[in-house]
């Protein structure tokens, strides 16, 4: 099977040019529910893993971030403080709603200033080579069509000495764990999505997407190809989340 | 093969979010701390850009301190360049930061001290203004339960541990339930931590009885010839 004409979308496999647009409803259609499910799913928990994030881009006042596939903003919003006012934030995503819904969320608690907005695809994204000292994708880059292509493409735009890190499901590193999570994610979850963003489908797309994203070693290993250097990974509550990073020298 | 090539053992890479959670405690508390002692803040914010880096025994803890102008970041790891690094056991660290400590002291207090240790110096220097009350930001990290637990069986330990604050135990309690939705907090790790208070109050006696010798050892010499074979990194 070529990559170039067929990808996948959960478990299904669609023409790459579908894929796309399919992302496209999914997030289109939970955007306004998506920070409440983003709670009841991980019991809360991806608050920690967004803190875990945050800490390890070691982000400095006065630096310039890119938050790729940033969505409803939760990351932007930390680092919006942490760069102050001599610093930037980017908040891009593919998705208009997703985006607007972001910036509301964002002005509404008195972020403003500090941010930019800017619709755009991972794949090739819209700055200069060399422009951020750091770029964060959560949970974004198992939507994405062409990963590889998504990597090199932050690369780019990543400063010599800057560093990239990837927050994205994982492989859990116990047996118990994944079965449990299994059923969680391929029963509850869907279940959940009916009841609170009415959205069954959606939910069972990411319950299946997540089985279909690269696992730990698999991910670190395209980020090396992708040029990154010092490439690792760190597993979160049992590798059912793993942040990978990977600097640019 | 590149040491990036490597295969990483997935269960090698497991990381504890409790760290992280510790730091976010500890981050708030210092700031507040900061908030009513302008003096320091103001002090502090010359270092603004600065970081350190932690590494300490009993318990165990790695962290990287980071120095705003607004304030400072905790990081619950040891970030890859600090400024310094201070490597030693995790009383005696925060007991000569909480004072000033000359480079000497530092070192015969068996403290490693890396890279710009001056840094380390002005902040010691700073912490030890009168205005920013170290004991008070331990006590209210630590809690009362851990104070008392700590003191009990202790007895006339550092003044700062006496009143050092609200149990670990019961801090970690209101881990397992605060508002950044951690009530996922593995029962496992809370053990750890609590296994980590155990050790720590063993550990205590015996530094106590290391710390009164070492002082004894600094009384009977004259601070001029304390650290002949130290440089310091000011001369
Ligand atoms: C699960 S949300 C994550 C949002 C946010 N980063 C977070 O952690 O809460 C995934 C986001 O990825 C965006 N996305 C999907 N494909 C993308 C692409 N090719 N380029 C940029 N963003 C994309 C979606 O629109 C959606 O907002």
């Amino acid at each position: 099977m070529s990559e170039q004409k067929t990808t996948h979308f959960g478990y299904e496999t669609v023409r790459v040019e579908d894929k796309v647009q399919k992302v496209g409803e999914v997030f289109h259609s939970v955007a306004s529910s998506y920070d409440i499910m983003n709670d009841l799913m991980s019991f809360g928990i991806h608050r920690l893993w967004k803190r875990y994030t945050i800490e390890m881009s070691a982000a400095r006042a006065g630096q310039k971030i890119l938050d790729i596939a940033g969505g409803t903003g939760d990351l932007t919003m930390k680092f919006s403080r942490i760069v102050g006012s001599e610093g930037k934030v980017v908040l891009a995503d593919i998705n208009a709603s997703m985006l607007s819904v972001g910036r509301d969320r964002l002005l509404d608690q008195g972020f403003a200033g500090n941010i930019d907005y800017v619709q755009a695809n991972a794949e090739s994204l819209p700055f200069e080579d060399n422009t951020f000292d750091c770029i964060t994708i959560s949970f974004g880059l198992r939507n994405v069509t062409n990963k590889d292509k998504a990597l090199e493409s932050m690369y780019r735009v990543l400063k010599p000495g800057g560093r990239c890190l990837v927050l994205e499901f994982s492989k859990p590193t116990h047996e118990i764990l994944e079965k449990v999570y299994d059923r969680y994610s391929f029963s509850i979850l869907p279940a959940m999505g009916k009841l609170v963003a009415k959205d069954a489908d959606s939910y069972r797309y990411l319950a299946e997407s997540i089985r279909m994203h690269p696992d730990q070693n698999k991910l670190k290993h395209m980020m090396r190809k992708a040029g990154f250097d010092k490439s690792e990974y760190f597993n979160l509550t049992g590798g059912i989340v793993a942040l990978h990073r990977g600097f640019k020298y | 093969m590149s040491d990036q090539d490597k295969y990483q053992d997935p269960r090698q890479q497991n990381r504890s979010l409790l760290p992280s959670m510790v730091t976010g405690q500890l981050e708030a508390a210092l700031n507040r701390a900061l908030s009513y002692a302008p003096a320091t803040k103001m002090r502090l914010k010359r270092l603004a850009g600065k970081s350190l880096g932690l590494k300490l025994r009993n318990p165990m803890v790695e962290m990287t301190i980071l120095i705003e102008r607004k304030g400072v970041r905790v990081l619950s790891h040891l970030e890859e360049n600090p400024n310094a690094v201070i490597e030693g056991s995790f009383f005696t660290v925060m007991r000569n930061l909480a004072k000033e400590t000359s480079t000497g002291q530092w070192l015969a207090s068996g403290v490693k001290l890396e890279g710009d240790v001056e840094l380390i110096q002005q902040l010691s220097t700073i912490l030890a203004e009168q205005d920013f009350d170290v004991e008070e930001l331990l006590s209210e990290l630590f809690g009362d339960i851990a104070a008392h637990q700590i003191t009990r069986a202790t007895r006339g330990a550092f003044s700062f541990l006496k009143k050092a604050g609200k149990a670990l135990i019961e801090e970690s309690g209101v881990l397992l339930n605060n508002s950044e939705g951690t009530t996922l907090v593995e029962k496992q790790e809370a053990q750890s931590l609590f296994e980590q208070v155990d050790t720590l109050r063993d550990d205590y006696d015996r530094l106590e009885a290391r710390w009164n010798q070492i002082e004894a050892k600094l009384k009977a010499r004259s601070e001029s010839n304390l650290s002949p074979n130290t440089p310091t990194p000011q001369s």
